[in-house]
């Protein structure tokens, strides 16, 4: 007792000082002291190492897209002459302290030069990246790729955490797909807060083109609980605009999804039916024919872009089939590849951020709308293109299309 | 009105799922006293097994017929893995203190998926298979005992179920129908029901426990199996869904107050249809908190604890534990905490001069846990409760370390406040207050409930936690949670990894001396008298609740100051840094290494921080490695995430083996080589001269002591020498004991002179050390009790030999199995066929007496042992019950009479035997008896 008292009045008796977070050491080194600091770790003269951290159940064949591209790179000769290694890319399921372990290996132990890819849910190294000033690459569906200097997701900060920034993507496709924006939408998402925040998000991006908003329903069970009866959401959609259904209901649950949309199905709906999910193991089950998927790059294999990259994933693995994890992977390698380039020779991870937050743009034409930075570590590309589920095939409905970036109330 | 009907239906059918899970869980807890946290690991199995077996060729499973694949999965794989954890684990466990037997459990619920993942792996690495483990499959249930793609049927307008939910309500109704048949209809449902009640009973009414408890197993497995099967279709595949449908259906089984399985079913069903009101009908202000309704059935389940605790069973939810030895206690002080200062000396060195930043970091998590598995010494090494929620409570003072030290105020107060946010050490005493504050708030209601109820309240408070409050923007911080600046103190920088380490050794230290401090003092002392008789401790002016209570409030408090380091060392906090999954996990590890004592917590902090590091560091591909000759697929497999969740499991499960944990076995080995080579080891199995006789006393020596021996050959029971005791007391010392057929013996002694000892070895339920027991000829020493009921030895004992819980009909048929029988003994004992479907622990002590005999009296055994048949019995009551014995007599079976006092039982006996301190003082025939000088000498003077 007495020894904890004492440690605590020793504590009291010091004053406490915590670095200032505003200015921290990483933007100082950025700065001014660049010529002063330069760390290289993971980089030789004809290597670079990386290594990332995913969610497997969501994003594990992000695996196949980042070798497919490294591959592609390195058979190339490598980038400024140096070829890209992977030193692992760990599975953290979901869960935040793991990621963050993840992360602490691959820096502290794998010395990898740079985070590639980082995409789970669940991210806990937000804090360690910003710290200790580590660039990682990815798909910023998570906050850590936003407000931060180090985190690059290949289309932008997706979710804005303060939910002040959003774009009209999803209304400017639906308003081309229907040919006006007279008509009502249903938005269904899961039980939490962040669900609850991205609907606000795609709520503004439709009401900014002039949809009439129904209704903005989050009470689905948020994983890990799954959705056991989808009939009393079914009826409530059903009802949503006075009494009858809406015309478009936009589903935006992992899990539950294709059971609601089996039950609107089952239940006699009509209208259009919206998921974020491009998934080719869902084809075939029930509630995912006839489904859109919105997506926001294009999944399209006829683009040139996309059919070279399914030429480079099949050399990898030629069972691989094409799905948003894959994708994801690929174009964030691309991403970093790019700005390797545009880092030039001399590569060390002051110069390689200077070089993307000093007016780096990243584009794949008719496939990854533009990103701009630093301007798009707070906003995401305001981008989306929309396929169409028709039996067991994915049928490309709008190409890349793109709004703009609006704010939200 | 349709619409709602409708619902209701369709909520009834995903009910079903509950319904099946809530009765499994009912009735193991019923037949081994079991409350199976990881009954959803055993539908995971068996679904994963279907769908390996089912699953076409081309996608690496076995590509069996759905009919032949649900049968081995649900009927082969499912009741062999019950099998498997019954004799493995449970049964081992069913005497253990209800915290190991929980324990236990969660250890399965981590294993066995694990386990199972592992195995596929493992065939997959080695043997070049491909077997799907439906990783990686997001959103995609797998094929169900339906036809794929599932039918739907349209109910109306926006309702409909598909064939996959019909397969739910049919097989949970078959379920329901053939389980009540069972039980109530079947003689293995009178068997278990019987071993449920008391099982020491249904042992000396011929009953194997063993075998009902094993065949209970296996069928709650297949339950589980079906239920697995079932839900993967629905669902998904991963084990974290079948936790959480277990999970939820506790608050079904908690509604059937643990006892009644019909209950459990039809508050399954409803609880499925609740949600599916809730979700149709909830009134938009409680829609609009974000994970309400999720949270709804862990409310229920809080609220309905409170109606858990029926007639009855309370005395057997307080653990009642005898003292841990401590190993090292021969020792001294200070060579006692020699180890630990080493210990502390050797991390601090190595993450000074040799460990580089990453090992700092991975030390530093440690400590931290250590930290928090301190907590768990509190509340459960001392305690003796369960708490399921300390991960809840590590996040809660994350979160308000989080928040302090985040949020900005318009002006500043020096020493507290830094530019208008709070420090961080004042912002880890408010959440330490915070922690305790919201522990007492739980513990307050279920503490007096006893130990499962205090757990299960935990567990709810953890996923309302989870899935409502942790799920508020305000209060995680979005999902990017709350960043934890490190501080300084001058010198004193927690942003360099090394300092922190000092201070966390510092502060463990300083814990672990206030803990010891905590069990030395009266709190602590009394919880001690508490855990080894709360009724004893309570008449003597100890407030339980109030003692429980502090000592769950220090723990939660202590959680929460733990948890404003787990935040530092794991910013940013987010509500999914510590989610209550992982404080089962902690629970689990922390116990493996023992949490009687400080030092046990710590090393399990840093082996759980360090062990999965050092596995992937062996699987990884580093070349030179002292490792290099692991053949890379075996090293693969140790990379796995699977296999340290796994061997965490398994050392919980491994409890059954040694309670105190790890750390007691390493001490209890090294006390007894500091015996061997001290010299002073005691040999077992001698033992200790008589006493020698107090000359001034009177003997009864020149009694012959073998004079009732003498006719030997027509002996139905004979007793040699016989030894026996409890632990490390022995109290009969060679007993000798000859029960001629038909005879009559009545074995007579002063309280504690080892009459009911001498009782248990002859039906078996104490075991004798040296001697033998034979009945009829036949040596039965090493035969369990059940065996030799069923070879005609029937004991009652002291306390009414009946099953309170069973009607008297079902009483009587545990010993008599016709019908026939059952109306002979209601016509030799009318007031039985009038209260024929009461309760049996309803009838007055005469009734229930008469009831035990009942039986007996219609076919009779060969030896009828009675401890004490008139006691606590008016004497018109006793007069009762030696007219039925002379009567059992009459028929021709011998009879043993264990009475303290003389009385009715010379009146019966031809033979006495006096006990005297464990030994037989004298025997003879009853006429011989000199009442005075016996009951003066040991019987005390009341004769």
């Amino acid at each position: 007792m007495a020894g904890l008292a004492a440690a605590l009045l020793l504590l009291a008796a010091c004053s406490e000082s915590v670095k200032d977070d505003d200015a921290s050491s990483s933007s100082d080194t950025d700065g001014t002291e660049e010529p002063t600091t330069r760390t290289t770790r993971g980089v030789t003269d004809d290597s670079i190492l990386v290594g990332g951290t995913v969610y497997d159940l969501y994003y594990g064949d992000a695996r196949i897209g980042v070798e497919a591209r490294l591959k592609e790179a390195n058979d190339a000769g490598g980038v400024h002459g140096r070829t890209i290694e992977i030193a692992d890319i760990a599975n953290d399921n979901n869960e935040a302290t793991t990621s963050l372990q993840n992360v602490q290996r691959l820096v502290e132990q794998e010395e990898v030069f740079a985070l590639l890819p980082v995409m789970s849910g669940g991210f806990g190294g937000g804090d360690f990246i910003v710290d200790n000033n580590i660039p990682t690459f990815g798909w910023g569906t998570h906050p850590a790729y936003c407000d931060n200097e180090n985190a690059f997701g290949f289309t932008g900060c997706v979710t804005d955490p303060s939910l002040k920034n959003g774009s009209n993507a999803l209304g400017t496709i639906l308003e081309e797909q229907l040919g006006g924006s007279d008509h009502t939408v249903a938005f269904v998402g899961e039980d939490n807060d962040s669900s609850k925040g991205g609907i606000a998000l795609l709520t503004a991006s439709v009401e900014d083109k002039g949809f009439d908003v129904v209704l903005a329903d989050t009470s689905l069970p948020a994983p890990p609980d799954v959705l056991g009866d989808e009939s009393p959401f079914v009826t409530k959609i059903m009802s949503a605009d006075d009494g009858n259904p809406p015309d478009v209901v936009y589903l935006v649950a992992t899990l539950s999804g294709t059971k609601l949309a089996a039950g609107l199905q089952g239940a006699g709906y009509e209208g259009m039916i919206i998921t974020p999910s491009y998934s080719p193991l869902l084809l075939g089950s029930p509630g995912y024919d006839e489904v859109f998927i919105n997506t926001q790059f294009s999944m399209d294999p006829d683009v040139p872009a996309n059919a070279a990259m399914l030429e480079s994933v099949a050399a990898v693995d030629p069972d691989a089939k094409l799905n948003l994890a894959v994708a994801a992977g690929y174009w964030a390698t691309d991403f970093f590849v790019a700005a390797l380039e545009a880092t030039g020779e001399d590569l060390t991870v002051e110069t390689l951020l200077s070089t993307i937050n000093d007016g780096f743009t990243y584009e794949v034409p008719d496939v990854v709308g533009k990103s701009t930075w630093p301007e798009n570590h707070s906003a995401s590309v305001p981008c989306a293109a929309l396929t169409k589920v028709e039996g067991e095939e994915f049928v490309p409905v709008l190409p890349l299309t793109c709004g703009e970036n609006i704010e939200v109330e | 009105m349709i619409e709602v009907l409708s619902l209701a239906l369709a909520g009834a059918v995903s009910g079903g799922l509950y319904a099946i899970m809530a009765s499994g869980l009912v009735l193991t807890y019923q037949s081994s006293g079991i409350f199976n946290l990881g009954h959803g690991a055993i539908a995971f199995v068996s679904a994963l097994s279907f769908y390996i077996l089912h699953s076409p060729t081309a996608d690496g499973g076995l590509g069996l017929p759905v009919w032949l694949a649900g049968v081995l999965a649900i009927l082969v794989i499912a009741p062999l893995l019950g099998l498997l954890l019954d004799v493995a684990i449970f049964r081992r466990l069913a005497d253990a203190p209800e915290a190991a037997r929980l324990v236990g459990s969660i250890g399965v619920l981590i294993a066995l998926p694990a386990a199972a993942l592992l195995l596929v792996e493992a065939i997959n690495h080695l043997f070049g298979q491909d077997l799907p483990n439906a990783a990686g499959e997001a959103g995609l249930s797998p094929p169900g005992l339906g036809p794929v793609p599932a039918h739907r049927f349209v109910l109306t307008r926006g309702v409909s179920v598909d064939s996959d939910q019909v397969a739910v309500l049919v097989a949970a109704a078959l379920a329901a129908a053939g389980l009540w048949y069972l039980l109530r209809h079947t003689r293995l449902g009178l068997e278990t029901r019987a071993g449920v009640d008391r099982a020491v009973l249904a042992r000396l009414r011929g009953i194997d426990t063993d075998r009902s408890s094993r065949i209970v197993w296996a069928l709650t497995a297949a339950l589980a199996g079906l239920a697995g099967v079932l839900i993967a279709p629905l669902f998904d595949l991963s084990a974290i869904t079948f936790h959480m449908i277990v999970f939820t259906s506790f608050t079904a089984a908690v509604a059937a107050r643990l006892r009644s399985v019909p209950i459990a079913f039809a508050a399954g069903i409803a609880l499925g249809v609740i949600q599916n009101l809730v979700n149709g009908y909830a009134p938009d202000v409680l829609a609009d908190i974000s994970g309400f309704r999720s949270s709804i059935p862990f409310m229920l389940l809080f609220v309905l604890l409170f109606f858990v605790q029926g007639r009855g069973r309370a005395a057997g939810t307080v653990a009642e534990e005898a003292p841990v030895e401590d190993p090292r206690a021969d020792l001294s002080p200070w060579r006692r905490r020699l180890p630990w200062a080493v210990g502390a000396a050797a991390v601090l060195a190595y993450g000074f001069f040799v460990a580089d930043t990453y090992w700092t970091g991975v030390l530093n998590r440690g400590l931290v846990l250590g930290l928090v598995f301190l907590s768990f010494v509190v509340v459960t090494g001392l305690g003796g409760m369960i708490n399921l929620a300390q991960a809840t409570f590590v996040t809660v003072g994350g979160f308000t370390v989080g928040w302090l030290v985040n949020h900005q105020w318009p002006s500043t107060v020096p020493v507290i406040m830094n530019n208008g946010r709070f420090t961080f050490w004042l912002a880890t005493i408010v959440a330490v207050v915070v922690t305790a504050a919201v522990g007492v708030l739980v513990a307050l209601p279920s503490l007096r409930l006893g130990g499962l109820t205090l757990a299960l309240a935990t567990l709810a408070l953890a996923f309302v936690g989870d899935r409502l409050v942790f799920q508020l923007n305000g209060v995680r911080n979005g999902s990017r949670g709350w960043s934890i600046p490190r501080p300084a103190y001058g010198p004193v920088d927690l942003g360099d990894d090394k300092i922190l380490m000092v201070v966390l050794v510092v502060l463990l230290a300083a814990v672990a001396g206030l803990i010891g401090n905590l069990q030395r003092s009266a709190t602590g002392r009394a919880v001690l008298a508490l855990r080894s008789s709360p009724v004893a401790s309570a008449t003597s002016g100890l407030d339980p609740v109030r003692t429980k209570l502090v000592l769950f409030a220090v723990s939660a408090a202590l959680a929460g100051f733990a948890g404003a380091f787990f935040a530092m060392v794991n910013s940013p906090m987010t509500n999914t840094s510590a989610p209550p999954l992982l404080g089962l996990v902690w629970l689990a590890v922390a116990v493996t290494f023992g949490i009687r004592r400080p030092g046990g917590a710590i090393v399990a902090g840093l082996v759980y921080s360090m062990f999965p590091v050092v596995l992937t560091g062996i699987g990884s591909n580093w070349e030179g490695a002292p490792w290099s000759w692991i053949p890379g697929s075996v090293r693969d497999l140790i990379g796995q995430p699977e296999l340290a969740a796994m061997l965490f499991g398994l050392g919980a499960v491994g409890l059954a083996r040694q309670p105190d944990g790890v750390l007691a076995d390493v001490g209890h080995a090294l006390r007894a080589r500091r015996l061997a080579r001290a010299g002073t080891r005691s040999e077992p199995g001698t033992h200790p001269e008589p006493p020698p006789t107090d000359p001034t006393q009177p003997t009864l020596s020149e009694i012959p002591a073998d004079r009732g021996s003498s006719a030997r050959g027509s002996m139905v029971l004979e007793v040699r020498g016989v030894y026996a005791g409890y632990g490390e007391v022995e109290v009969l010392h060679g007993v000798d004991l000859d029960v001629p057929l038909g005879g009559v013996v009545a074995v007579l002694g002063a309280n504690g002179a080892g009459k009911s000892t001498l009782a248990g070895v002859l039906a078996g339920t104490v075991a004798a050390r040296g001697g033998s027991v034979r009945l009829g000829g036949r040596d039965v020493t090493d035969e369990p009790p059940f065996q030799r009921a069923r070879e005609g030895l029937l004991l009652a004992p002291e306390a009414r030999g009946v099953f309170p819980g069973l009607s008297v009909t079902d009483n009587l048929a545990v010993h008599l199995r016709s019908a026939a029988q059952r109306h002979e003994a209601e016509d030799r004992f009318p007031i039985l066929g009038e209260r024929r479907h009461q309760a049996a622990g309803l009838l007055s002590g005469g009734e229930q007496q008469l009831l035990s005999l009942a039986g007996a009296l219609v076919d009779p055994p060969k030896v009828f042992v009675a401890d004490e048949p008139s006691l606590g019995l008016a004497p018109m009551a006793a007069e009762d019950v030696f007219t039925a014995l002379a009567e059992l007599r009459d028929l021709g079976c011998a009879l043993v009479l264990i009475e303290e006092q003389a009385g009715g039982a010379l009146a019966l006996a031809d033979t006495v035997v006096v006990m005297d301190l464990g030994r037989v003082a004298w025997v003879g025939p009853t006429a011989e008896v000199d009442l005075d000088r016996l009951g003066a000498t040991y019987l005390g003077s009341g004769v």
